[in-house]
């Protein structure tokens, strides 16, 4: 009403009103989001704090019903099992995501060189086994008859340490480095070892802190090559280890024949979740900034 | 210079592993065979034994496996000269792992197969076992003579057997187990129950009652059409709407939706369903388990085999009586196959692999050792002169060092010890059960699935949407059925049928009666 009158300071209300409806708008937007993610988390955590017969009599609730650390002192009762997979799992992750990351970008780095004589090949090679591969049993074939590598943690690593996409990807960003630079680091007297470590690595950083992320995100969620190669159960990753309690689980509740079979109860399950992503999660909370730093930079460069 | 050198080496390089990506090819005679010596040298822990595998599934890796192996080693290394090598792999990775295995003709002995896990059919068809008729007669006339011919006919195909029967429940006896404080409270008399329908009035009270869905069941859902309880064998479990009746001498396959019998069943499942007997949206599995466990249900309806009410008992903690409803029970091929131990193809001692099969089926001793551990480390005798055996005090199932849990998988299950009292006598009933079973006129014929693959994957997926929602309760037999049927003959149901019915004359014909 006083806005027909002063008309200054209306427009600027209108404004700020706008804005704070726009912020407002986009908050309750991200905080739906974000809720959607940390529900489920949530709820994890409550069930497994929860009395099991009070649960399927009342289910799930957000806060624990009944509240009780029965799920995890059985668990860790024996947790032996879980420490290993951590320390299979975090030696796997550390191990590989180094030892990928240096195998690709030596191998990326000649494939951005226009002066090295076989790139195309070696390109195609590269390329070549992003559309095609031998197959799952040959593959399998190979890794257990003819390398013997089964049941020996490096089955775990060394399938992943060279992926043809990470090694395109660093190639592209590598290429992009002006060659003024490294014509001068020539000049210099610097050979091809010190121009990689000491001048293109650097200035790469980026993009390697990417493909280092996708490297870790991938070692730390990998049951699969464990599935093909691991049957010694003290070498279970984490994620493996979780899939196969899953599995069994479902297998013997699918089969008349394993009905009488205990299974472990659902709190159990879930504290068993809560102990594998816990660490996880915290460590992401600490490292986030990295990480997001890392995509955005690579995603604009790379 | 530094250039070319790193060229040089990254050229031998690529040439290096381009060789050997390219020609593994002529290395495999030379490379397995010396594998084989190795394995054949390596774990043998005394001369002159011969080393078998059993692999096998199992709820996790037991943390004294090791003894149990021991165990079992110091009498079979002597008895039979062989070193068994225990190798259980968890429930959930064993398809996987066995199917990668046997594809890629990795060496193996004794392997555990059946309908539902590591396909029997498909490993056959595949050529990965090993025959066994003549081994049996050579190496096992024991565990041969354990059971009749007519049993053993259900795992032959093509006329040779490849899997050795796991004795245990062969029929399906369909029907009911109430708990037993409910069905005393509301008044229920079992003796008088014949059919499923008889449980209404009882299922009517305890809803009122107690104010609970009273039947057990879990998602997706679950009807009361099962073929055993309605006179059919169903000839091949995963071509779903097919189905014989057992007693039908010229051998005619049907398609079991447009039998009168599915349609009285799938009425009475919508109408439990709508009076609120059943859930309409069941529960997972797991999560439904614990519901019963917390008495959010009366009764449950299975294969009531004798003990069952036991059996129920240790899953949900209430008492349970227990009635099979099924007249006359059915032996068929799926049931009288469904856990087996075959040896493999690529073995390189069938015929000591069999004998530790007869050990496994005939000697009681290496059964339980198999089947439960060590007596007084894992087990103790509660009544030795009935053979019940419990866990020792302060030990459960849970927390137990060594059980497996899977009598059914390892051999002939009437050797194992009661673990209830109140299951003395089970064996000999079970027996009872099978040897009286009623012999469907298809047993032992097996569908070959190879000439019908499409129209098979066809008409599953028109079965599970069209026929299912009538099978659970959720659509009126009526309102739905003309519609499905009719989507499972344009997906290919005759072509099936006939198939199967050709198929059937061609086996009657080798097969007389």
């Amino acid at each position: 009403m006083t806005a027909t009158t002063t008309g200054q300071p209306a427009t600027l209300n209108r404004y700020r009103l706008q804005a704070y409806l726009g912020r407002f708008a986009v908050h309750a937007v991200l905080t739906l989001v974000g809720l959607t993610c940390l529900i489920p988390l949530i709820l994890v955590v409550s069930i497994s704090l929860s009395d099991e017969l009070r649960l399927a009599k009342e289910g799930y609730q957000l806060l624990p019903v009944g509240f009780t650390t029965f799920a995890y002192e059985y668990i860790l009762q024996e947790p032996g099992q879980i420490l290993r997979a951590y320390a299979v799992t975090a030696f796997v992750t550390a191990f590989g995501t180094v030892a990928g990351l240096l195998i690709c970008s030596l191998l990326a780095w000649p494939l951005a060189r226009k002066d090295f004589r076989l790139r195309g090949p070696l390109s195609f090679y590269v390329f070549f086994t992003l559309l095609f591969n031998g197959g799952m049993v040959p593959f399998y074939i190979l890794v257990t008859r003819y390398l013997g590598l089964k049941d020996n943690i490096f089955v775990l690593i060394l399938p992943y340490m060279v992926t043809a996409w990470y090694v395109l990807i660093i190639r592209t960003s590598f290429a992009q480095l002006p060659t003024e630079l490294l014509d001068a680091a020539r000049i210099d007297g610097a050979g091809e070892w010190r121009i990689f470590f000491r001048i293109v690595v650097p200035l790469s950083k980026p993009v390697l802190a990417t493909i280092g992320l996708f490297f870790v995100l991938r070692y730390w969620n990998d049951w699969f090559l464990a599935l093909l190669f691991i049957d010694d159960s003290s070498m279970y990753p984490l994620q493996y280890l979780l899939y196969v309690l899953m599995a069994n689980i479902n297998i013997m509740a699918a089969n008349p024949q394993t009905t009488g079979m205990p299974i472990p109860t659902l709190s159990a399950r879930m504290a068993m979740a809560v102990l594998a992503f816990g660490p996880a999660l915290f460590s992401f909370l600490l490292l986030q900034k990295y990480f997001v730093r890392g995509i955005t930079i690579g995603g604009l460069k790379g | 210079m530094n250039r070319h050198r790193v060229l040089g080496v990254l050229s031998v390089l690529l040439v290096a592993s381009l060789i050997l990506t390219a020609c593994p090819a002529p290395a495999p005679a030379a490379s397995s065979s010396g594998e084989g010596q190795q394995e054949a040298a390596a774990p043998s822990p005394a001369a002159g034994l011969v080393n078998i595998t059993y692999s096998y599934g199992s709820r996790g890796i037991p943390a004294d496996l090791q003894k149990v192996e021991d165990a079992m080693n110091e009498l079979l290394h002597e008895k039979i000269g062989v070193h068994l090598t225990l190798e259980p792999i968890d429930f959930g990775a064993f398809n996987d792992k066995m199917q990668l295995r046997l594809s890629a003709g990795e060496e193996c002995d004794i392997i555990f197969t059946a309908p539902w896990i590591n396909s029997y059919a498909n490993n056959v068809a595949n050529g990965v076992l090993a025959p066994l008729d003549d081994l049996l007669l050579n190496h096992a006339p024991g565990l041969w003579g354990s059971m009749p011919p007519t049993t053993w006919d259900a795992a032959r195909v093509n006329g040779v057997i490849y899997g050795v029967i796991n004795q245990q429940i062969f029929p399906k006896p369909w029907g009911v187990h109430p708990r037993k404080d409910l069905a005393e409270k509301y008044g229920l008399d079992l003796g008088s129950v014949t059919k499923w329908e008889d449980m209404e009035p009882w299922l009517a009270d305890v809803r009122d009652g107690e104010g609970i869905t009273p039947v057990f069941v879990a998602a997706p859902g679950r009807g009361l059409f099962l073929s055993q309880y309605y006179g059919f064998d169903p000839l091949d479990d995963g071509i779903q709407f097919l189905g014989m009746k057992a007693d039908d001498e010229s051998l005619t396959a049907v398609n079991m939706v447009e039998t009168v019998e599915f349609q009285m069943a799938a009425e009475s499942t919508k109408r439990w369903v709508d009076e609120g007997y059943m859930p309409l949206e069941p529960l997972p599995n797991d999560e439904a388990r614990s519901a019963f466990r917390a008495g959010q249900y009366a009764m449950g309806y299975h294969v009531e085999k004798p003990g069952n009410d036991v059996e129920a008992q240790n899953a949900y903690g209430f008492e349970f009586l227990s009635k099979s409803l099924t007249v006359p029970l059915i032996l068929d091929t799926a049931g009288a196959t469904a856990t087996m131990n075959a040896i493999c193809s690529t073995s390189k001692n069938p015929g000591k692999a069999m004998e530790v099969l007869e050990e496994f089926n005939t000697n009681a001793y290496i059964y339980n050792l198999l089947s439960r551990g060590i007596q007084g480390v894992h087990w103790v005798w509660e009544d030795e002169a009935n053979q019940v055996m419990r866990f020792p005090d302060g030990v459960d199932g849970n927390t137990s060092t060594y059980n497996p849990n899977t009598d059914w998988m390892f051999g002939n299950q009437f050797n194992a010890y009661y673990r209830d009292a109140k299951q003395v006598g089970a064996w000999e009933a079970t027996k009872e059960m099978n040897d009286t079973a009623f012999p469907s006129e298809a047993l032992g014929f097996v569908v070959d699935r190879e000439p019908i693959k499409t129209e098979i994957a066809q008409t599953s997926a028109v079965y599970n949407e069209f026929v299912l929602p009538i099978q659970y309760g959720w659509v009126a037999y009526e309102d739905g059925a003309p519609e499905a049927i009719e989507k499972l003959n344009e997906a290919g149901a005759q072509t099936i049928i006939n198939e199967v019915n050709r198929q059937l004359q061609e086996w009657r014909a080798k097969n007389p009666r």
